[in-house]
């Protein structure tokens, strides 16, 4: 059986985490650009 | 009124020959040796009025030599995953409060796991991988080569 | 069953369900008040922008399946079945190019059955239309069972109320507010999920070290961490193929196209893939490493719930209640709006009141609304069947659209037979291999069938589609 590193598995979750939360901020930033262009909807 | 229930259920099943998991306390799966393609089972033991706690083990040999902790504690089942392909054999037992854990069931449960034949996996995986190049291939292609109604 | 009491109180649970249904129905009727006319109602004004475009369609795509279903995925499967899952962003990836394409092609455009009738003709629409709605009630269903059951497992309320307070408020605010309500209710629940996911990932990554649960694993349960596992590498395509099976058909996906602004449409779905990729992985890894965790998972269908409330306790059951009714509400809001669409316009327009005004046909809208919410809740009521079957059932039709759609879009020799064909015999033989092989390669062989089918029907066409024929208007 040919096993997934412990390094490539700990770097899935973290950079998984990490990325979600920088979605969340981009999101949040994102919509502030819009409401201030007057581009929301 | 369930331990009563589960007397009834065992004797029945001692009198029935297709029950043979009857005898290792395990009420599901119920037939052993049980199979499994992808190294998973959902494992369901009975329990009686004054036992606080269940042990299960398993192990790679028959005799249940060197065996590894599954699950100890209060409920009455589990799902086991991450299995490699081989048999395993699975007992459970219980103690009640203040107590000892009883004596080891003779039988185990036996589970075989024999993963999905590698040669289907081959042929689907490759013609996965074909569609999934042409998919992309023919929507990457045609982006680009649609010009005259931007 | 096997376990202790819920963690959360049932009182907390309605609390919790009055307190969003509140707010949803409230934003719903806030901006209701812009959706009067049709276009406003089924397509929120055609100009919605890069977040909110963005936002919906993560949302809508994080449904309360992902929640429930990608720990089973890790539980069983493991990093590939992670892994696997993830490949549902690429569906919103390759939309990305198509939804501009579908703007360029159908401009006033309202559905993706519109395309399909113009494209190929009334046999192709009639087939779509079939495996559209198959689909759609069989997504609708699920994720309203889900609904009652992760409710009902969180904090008891019983499955029948959980389950139809869920679809009531999704129906109200859908029906009072059409696509707006739909997209800003989306954005406020995308912003929701993202903070669950990552305040209950942090706290699982609190608890467990994830080198030495690597080695337990790898002793306990090393198929989990297997690179090569058979089923895992099976579900991969399987996956990808029933991600873009759904996404590039469904009305769901095409009304969002229709909706936002044509500079930002393309941009707005590869975001959205941005923001949807590392979601199962984030979601997915604690049920993975739950043995480390020190959590036994009882009822696979509730391995979702089960590490939240061994992690998280009351405070955190109330992260994920909220989570899960934002995951419904933002998938159950887009569906029952695209779908009672899709009914309006190619069912009730274009078959059966061809002279039906626009205001009338918004009024339809609102009626089809609640019907499907009746049909939906009927069928759901006696809770038949478990998760996955509902939903991967419809596999096969899904994978068999992909091909019709893509070469529609882009080949101009694609033709009807070719369609028709690839549609019919992508789904017969993708069912056949559902109970002859299983659910993971149903899909995958759909999908497989249909691009020959597609491919050699277009290969021998000798005719070509004039394009301009695709720029119909209501006034038509």
């Amino acid at each position: 059986m040919i096993l997934f590193p412990k390094i490539v598995v700990v770097a899935l979750v973290i950079g998984a985490l990490t990325l979600t939360a920088a979605s969340l901020i981009a999101l949040i930033l994102m919509a502030l650009k819009d409401r201030k262009s007057r581009k929301l909807w | 009124m369930l331990y009563s229930c589960r007397v009834l259920f065992l004797v029945f099943c001692s009198l029935v020959p297709f029950c043979d998991a009857a005898g290792t306390g395990f009420v599901e799966p119920v037939t052993s040796p049980a199979v499994s393609d992808d190294g998973t089972v959902q494992l369901v033991w009975g329990s009686s009025g004054g036992v606080v706690s269940h042990e299960v083990r398993r192990s790679d040999s028959a005799d249940f030599e060197d065996s590894t902790l599954v699950y100890e504690g209060k409920d009455t089942a589990t799902f086991v995953s991450g299995l490699p392909e081989g048999e395993h054999y699975f007992k459970v037992r219980s103690k009640s409060a203040g107590g000892v854990y009883e004596d080891w069931p003779k039988e185990s449960f036996v589970l075989k796991v024999e993963y999905i034949d590698g040669r289907l996996v081959a042929v689907l995986m490759t013609a996965g991988f074909i569609t999934f190049v042409a998919i992309v291939g023919t929507i990457f292609w045609g982006h680009r080569n649609a010009g005259d109604l931007a | 069953m096997f376990q202790n009491e819920t963690v959360l109180d049932p009182n907390v649970g309605w609390f919790l369900l009055a307190l969003f249904g509140v707010l949803w129905v409230s934003l719903g009727l806030y901006w209701g008040r812009k959706a009067k006319s049709l276009d406003g109602f089924m397509l929120a004004g055609r100009n919605v922008g890069l977040a909110l475009g963005s936002a919906t369609a993560m949302a809508t795509w994080v449904t309360s399946n992902t929640i429930m279903l990608v720990p089973q995925f890790g539980l069983k499967m493991g990093i590939w079945g992670l892994l696997a899952y993830s490949t549902a962003s690429f569906g919103l990836f390759l939309f990305a190019p198509m939804a501009k394409r579908i703007r360029s092609l159908i401009p006033k455009g309202y559905t993706s059955g519109d395309f399909v009738r113009l494209r190929y003709g009334k046999p192709a629409w009639v087939v779509f239309l079939l495996i559209s709605f198959f689909y759609s009630m069989a997504w609708l269903v699920s994720m309203a069972m889900a609904g009652g059951i992760v409710l009902e497992a969180l904090s008891g309320i019983p499955y029948p109320y959980g389950m139809s307070v869920v679809l009531l408020v999704c129906v109200v605010y859908t029906l009072v507010g059409g696509l707006y309500a739909v997209i800003g209710t989306d954005f406020i629940q995308s912003g929701i999920i993202l903070l669950g996911v990552v305040v209950v990932g942090i706290t699982a990554l609190m608890n467990i070290d994830l080198g030495v649960a690597y080695d337990k694993t790898v002793a306990t349960k090393p198929a989990l961490l297997n690179a090569l596992m058979p089923v895992a590498l099976l579900s991969l395509f399987n996956n990808m193929f029933f991600g873009f099976g759904e996404v590039f058909h469904n009305n769901v996906w095409w009304s969002r196209a229709f909706a936002m602004r044509k500079a930002v449409v393309s941009k707005a779905f590869r975001t959205a893939g941005f923001f949807w990729l590392p979601i199962p992985i984030a979601v997915g890894f604690s049920a993975l490493f739950a043995t480390s965790l020190g959590i036994n998972i009882t009822d696979i269908d509730m391995t979702g719930p089960l590490i939240a409330a061994k992690l998280l306790g009351s405070a955190g059951a109330v992260i994920l209640f909220v989570v899960i009714f934002c995951s419904l509400g933002s998938s159950i809001d887009s569906l029952l709006a695209a779908t009672s669409d899709l009914i309006a316009e190619d069912v009730f327009k274009k078959m059966i009141v061809p002279n039906i005004s626009d205001a009338s046909l918004r009024k339809a809208s609102t009626f089809i609304i609640v019907g499907l919410g009746v049909l939906t809740w009927l069928i759901c009521l006696p809770r038949v069947g478990n998760l996955m079957t509902v939903l991967f059932y419809a596999g096969p039709f899904v994978g068999s659209a992909i091909w019709p759609i893509i070469a529609g879009l882009y080949w101009s020799r694609a033709n009807q037979a070719g369609a028709v064909s690839a549609m019919v015999s992508g789904s017969a033989v993708g069912l056949y291999a559902y109970s002859a092989y299983g659910w993971y390669t149903a899909s995958l062989i759909a999908t497989v069938v249909s691009m020959i089918v597609m491919i050699g029907f277009t290969s021998i066409s000798q005719s070509t589609f004039d394009w301009r024929k695709l720029n119909e208007t209501h006034a038509d």
